[in-house]
């Protein structure tokens, strides 16, 4: 079920009336949670159903395990750690694995192993990175002992499949996140209205900015021929840049605000990121959920920079071509990751963002730089094939080609918007105004007001959020 | 003010905001009817008795409604599809429409060259309305009649609409529920799409093996007791002679192995019929070419079984 379909609205006003008369009951509400959830999901494709509550299954009573037999702890996190692993390995992985070792041995079409799988393995289950994550966070919290396990299947199951962010994250801990489903928090009016708010601007983010210069991207990619301009494909990169930072942020914010009347909290899941002025600060406010679970549970676990230099850049580059292959069973996302990694080590060897802080054109210069580095980047996340990317690559540096950035009147008037709304919160204008005043209250009535008009009016053709897939 | 009724206020002055803009603003209503009108035949119940198959020369030029009077108490869907081929996915998904209790059922095939070519292997608008997500396709099916009052827009459609420059041409297109388009083109220009079909032709041949798919599958509706006809929807002479040269369409061969394989092949004389583009079927013409279909399957079902 998409957010931003009416059905979804007719889901999400069933629930919260229904959340609503329920009041303070916990039971009756983490079941009434977990029952819409699983039809939430179930929604897409009921099949797969299964894959939840098995993963879920298995890693409730792993947890389960590790408290009743203390000396056999390991043994239950590594069969949770196969079980998800596995699970992903099957339904994401199978088809890239097969695709390569096919290509490696030239297998021929009777003994491809691709050819082999059977056609339920090849279909990636939405959201599958984003609660297979959540699930093994809880059995390695359990496993570190900073999270108790839970005795009730219900609650550890509302916590699994939470509607809210199931299919595209954020990526929920289980100790922040278990001990919040066990108390209904009173909605203070405030709350209600930061929800609303939230809401109002993920829709906003999705529906209008990168429904809208979707087509522009997918005609710029899907053209049989690259187009020789260098421009053009540095608009493309702009608009796809936008297009999925307000494809995945709209997506976090709705998210955030609909916890928001529930009575839970989650962390921010975005922080302007195309402010930073470095790559590492990039991380710091690019789908922090992901790169706060991969810093926790992979780059640490594997000594973090706490063996020496050479050892920290290994963890590091690990650590990206894993974030990397986690989007996506394609060359083309590992890619993505290793060039993540090769300036976030140019970094660590140069320090050149400590030195460029040193004056504020300098400053400017290595926020130019960082953009170059992202954009660049993000050619590979985007394109079909790494013979595609590079061709584009080679294009953008180029510097030749006619003078166009392939934006269009829509593209221009969508892109400025947006670049307006990044620079204004980058500036930090709206923390200056006291929004509880009278006369700034309404101006932020009428704005959020105008906002779900242009919702309205302005909205894209809808389609799926980019991260599902993932 | 209390913030708790902040969400009530923002949500009246946006209600009004968008009522009064819908007034103003431009509304694109064949587009919400069109997704709608492919929901509907995409999705359409198993109650049919008689099922058209074929592309857009199908689908904008047999009524099912012309054909239900000439053959009563028959139910009759037009299957076809812009570029939609005749393959084994659509084969099935036209055999489903069928009525599981009907006595009497029946296949029209409109065998186009461009439906025999690995081009239309693709079924592209047909898997891409079987495809949509089951929350599109509600909307599209109930709602979209409501939703056209609140049109979307672009800043270049909004320009060009308050601009109100008039198109060149005009396309005229009226959705049925039965799956007919009702469709023109002002003005009529018969050349209009050779171009299109050149291009076609140049990358695209009438495949064999799609060919022998079909005759295979008529067997398979035969002994299921399915009765089989085909025809080559007409078209002008210049667009006939380019997919017979072109395209390697051999009507002769191809109608022949039709019969053999147990089908009934009707003969048309396209020069009898009329076209707004070259290809398409102009109204009096769509409305002969159901008449001619509908008596021809109605002699076809009175003769004795083979």
């Amino acid at each position: 079920m998409l957010f931003n379909s009416l059905i979804f609205v007719a889901f999400a006003i069933l629930f919260f009336s229904v959340a609503k008369l329920i009041g303070n009951r916990v039971k009756v509400r983490l079941t009434w949670l977990t029952a819409m959830s699983l039809l939430f999901y179930g929604w897409w494709d009921w099949r797969f159903l299964f894959l939840i509550i098995f993963s879920g299954g298995v890693d409730f009573l792993a947890a389960m395990g590790m408290t009743r037999w203390e000396k056999r702890r390991k043994l239950f996190l590594v069969l949770s750690l196969i079980a998800n692993l596995g699970a992903l390995s099957i339904f994401k992985y199978s088809g890239f694995i097969a695709h390569n070792i096919d290509a490696f041995l030239k297998l021929p079409d009777q003994l491809s192993l691709y050819k082999h799988i059977p056609e339920f393995f090849l279909i990636t289950p939405v959201g599958i990175s984003f609660y297979t994550f959540h699930s093994m966070s809880y059995t390695i919290d359990v496993y570190k002992r900073k999270c108790e396990p839970t005795k009730n299947v219900i609650h550890f199951f509302a916590f699994i499949s939470m509607f809210t962010q199931l299919v595209a994250g954020p990526i929920l801990r289980a100790k922040d996140m278990l001990p919040q489903l066990l108390k209904i928090n009173p909605i203070s009016k405030e709350e209600r209205w930061n929800g609303f708010r939230y809401i109002v601007r993920g829709y906003f983010k999705k529906m209008v900015i990168a429904d809208n210069l979707a087509p522009i991207v997918v005609a710029a990619f899907s053209s049989p021929d690259i187009k020789q301009s260098s421009l053009y494909w540095w608009g493309i990169m702009i608009a796809f840049a936008l297009q999925i930072y307000c494809d995945f942020a709209g997506y976090s914010d709705i998210a955030r605000g609909l916890a928001k009347w529930l009575g839970y909290d989650f962390n921010d899941n975005f922080n302007h990121p195309y402010i930073s002025t470095s790559l590492k600060e990039f991380w710091t406010r690019w789908h922090i959920s992901l790169s706060s679970w991969f810093r926790d549970y992979l780059y640490i676990p594997l000594g973090g920079n706490r063996k020496g230099k050479l050892r920290s850049d290994m963890n590091m580059w690990i650590t990206m071509l894993l974030s990397g292959l986690w989007h996506g069973a394609a060359w083309t996302f590992i890619c993505w990751g290793a060039i993540h990694a090769f300036f976030l080590n140019l970094e660590r060897i140069t320090k050149w963002p400590e030195r460029f802080k040193k004056s504020k054109i300098l400053v400017i210069a290595g926020w130019g730089f960082v953009t170059i580095q992202v954009l660049v980047a993000w050619v590979f996340f985007r394109s079909e094939n790494i013979g595609q990317a590079w061709n584009i690559v080679k294009t953008m540096f180029s510097f030749t080609g006619s003078f166009e950035l392939g934006w269009g009147l829509n593209g221009t008037v969508f892109i400025v918007v947006m670049m307006v709304r990044e620079i204004v919160e980058a500036i930090g204008v709206k923390e200056k105004i006291d929004w509880t005043s009278g006369k700034w209250m309404w101006i932020e009535i009428i704005l959020y007001a105008l906002l779900i008009t242009t919702i309205v009016f302005f909205r894209g053709n809808g389609s799926e959020f980019i991260y599902f897939q993932f | 003010m209390k913030k708790n009724f902040n969400i009530v206020i923002t949500l009246i002055i946006a209600s009004v905001l968008i009522a009064t803009l819908s007034l103003f603003m431009p509304k694109d209503k064949e587009k919400y009817l069109r997704d709608q009108f492919w929901v509907k035949k995409t999705f359409a119940p198993s109650v049919y008795d008689v099922v058209l198959m074929g592309d857009s020369r199908i689908e904008r030029g047999v009524s099912p409604e012309i054909m239900e009077k000439i053959l009563p108490g028959m139910n009759v869907l037009n299957f076809g599809y812009s570029n939609g081929g005749l393959n084994p996915t659509m084969y099935e998904a036209a055999e489903k429409k069928l009525s599981k209790t009907g006595k009497k059922k029946v296949i029209i095939l409109g065998v186009t060259a461009n439906c025999i070519t690995p081009y239309t292997l693709k079924n592209e608008q047909f898997l891409q309305v079987k495809k949509l997500p089951r929350e599109d396709v509600i909307e599209r099916m109930y709602l979209n009649r409501i939703l056209y009052q609140f049109s979307a827009t672009t800043p270049e459609g909004l320009w060009n609409y308050f601009k109100n420059e008039k198109p060149a041409t005009v396309s005229i297109n009226e959705y049925y529920d039965n799956g007919y388009v009702k469709s023109g083109r002002i003005p009529i220009d018969t050349m209009y799409a050779i171009p299109s079909y050149i291009d076609d032709y140049t990358n695209y041949k009438v495949d064999e093996q799609i060919i022998a798919d079909m005759v295979s599958q008529i067997k398979q509706w035969n002994e299921k007791g399915i009765v089989v006809v085909g025809f080559r929807p007409p078209v002008t002479v210049p667009m006939k002679t380019l997919e017979d040269t072109m395209g390697f369409y051999n009507e002769a061969a191809i109608s022949a192995r039709f019969n053999e394989a147990g089908g009934h092949w009707i003969h048309l004389n396209s020069t009898e019929y009329k076209t707004y583009d070259g290809s398409h079927l102009d109204l009096a013409s769509a409305m002969k070419l159901s008449e001619v279909l509908a008596h021809q399957v109605s002699g076809i079902l009175a003769q004795p079984e083979k």
